[in-house]
């Protein structure tokens, strides 16, 4: 009988795919890398490889990464990640809410939830190319409201609201879901 | 959406990518593969030096 620790051993192992997927594709087991300090769940890092060379190699860097205080965040959105750089990026304010403002409109709808891993030049060149005809896909972009920071500075100097109109509400996310370009490959 | 909104929509996406492949979220970047249009230059249409002294007259 396998002991717990054998289990969740941190070892990892190469995991076969199933034959219908790819024969010759491996992805190594999980390796165990503690619990999360947030969650309190236990976090398993894996990596999907197209070789058992290239997967024995992900699995050594794998393991590192488990025995170190590093935790790439290999799920990581293309929304995450552009909160973090709008987080951490040394940007005017004007430029900033600027960026915000793309983001919110016209980035975040589209790709916001796409696993940046699963991103490729196509799907950004999928949203370019429409973009070039309506700034709101025609139609299939939500109204968005203009942020509070927005709201208050054309409330106070009478600028016209660049960022986007007002009137109906935001369509609800399953409709933005459903308009979402694909970009699973 | 002008060439140079969409541009800009694009190095957004490109900086975000960037620092996502600094902190190990991704492989490479890419957004460098991508092909944004190129933002045309702007040709503008001032007035002539007669009818800028035309205007400044009529001021």
């Amino acid at each position: 009988m396998r002991s717990d620790r054998s289990r969740h051993g941190r070892h990892g192992h190469h995991r076969p795919r199933p034959h219908r997927a790819a024969p010759q594709r491996v992805v190594p087991r999980p390796v165990y890398a503690g619990t999360d300090p947030v969650t309190g769940k236990p976090r398993r890092l894996t990596q999907t490889c197209p070789d058992e060379a290239s997967a024995a190699a992900a699995l050594g860097k794998l393991l590192a990464w488990a025995d170190g205080d590093h935790f790439p965040n290999r799920e990581a959105t293309v929304g995450q990640a552009l909160s973090k750089y709008l987080e951490v990026a040394d940007l005017e304010l004007s430029t900033r809410e600027a960026h915000e403002c793309y983001f919110r409109r016209t980035i975040g709808p589209v790709l916001g939830e796409v696993k940046i891993r699963k991103l490729g030049a196509d799907s950004l060149d999928s949203l370019y190319t429409p973009l070039k005809k309506c700034s709101r896909l025609c139609r299939r972009l939500p109204r968005t409201e203009p942020s509070a920071t927005r709201r208050a500075s054309t409330s106070v100097m009478g600028d016209a609201a660049r960022c986007a109109t007002t009137a109906p509400p935001a369509r609800t996310p399953a409709t933005a879901a459903a308009v979402r370009i694909s970009a699973a490959r | 959406m002008k060439p140079a909104t969409i541009l800009r929509i694009h190095s957004i996406i490109s900086s975000a990518l960037d620092l996502a492949v600094r902190y190990d979220w991704a492989d490479r970047n890419v957004a460098k593969n991508a092909s944004p249009p190129h933002a045309r230059k702007r040709e503008p249409d001032p007035p002539s030096p007669d009818q800028a002294v035309r205007l400044l007259n009529l001021v």
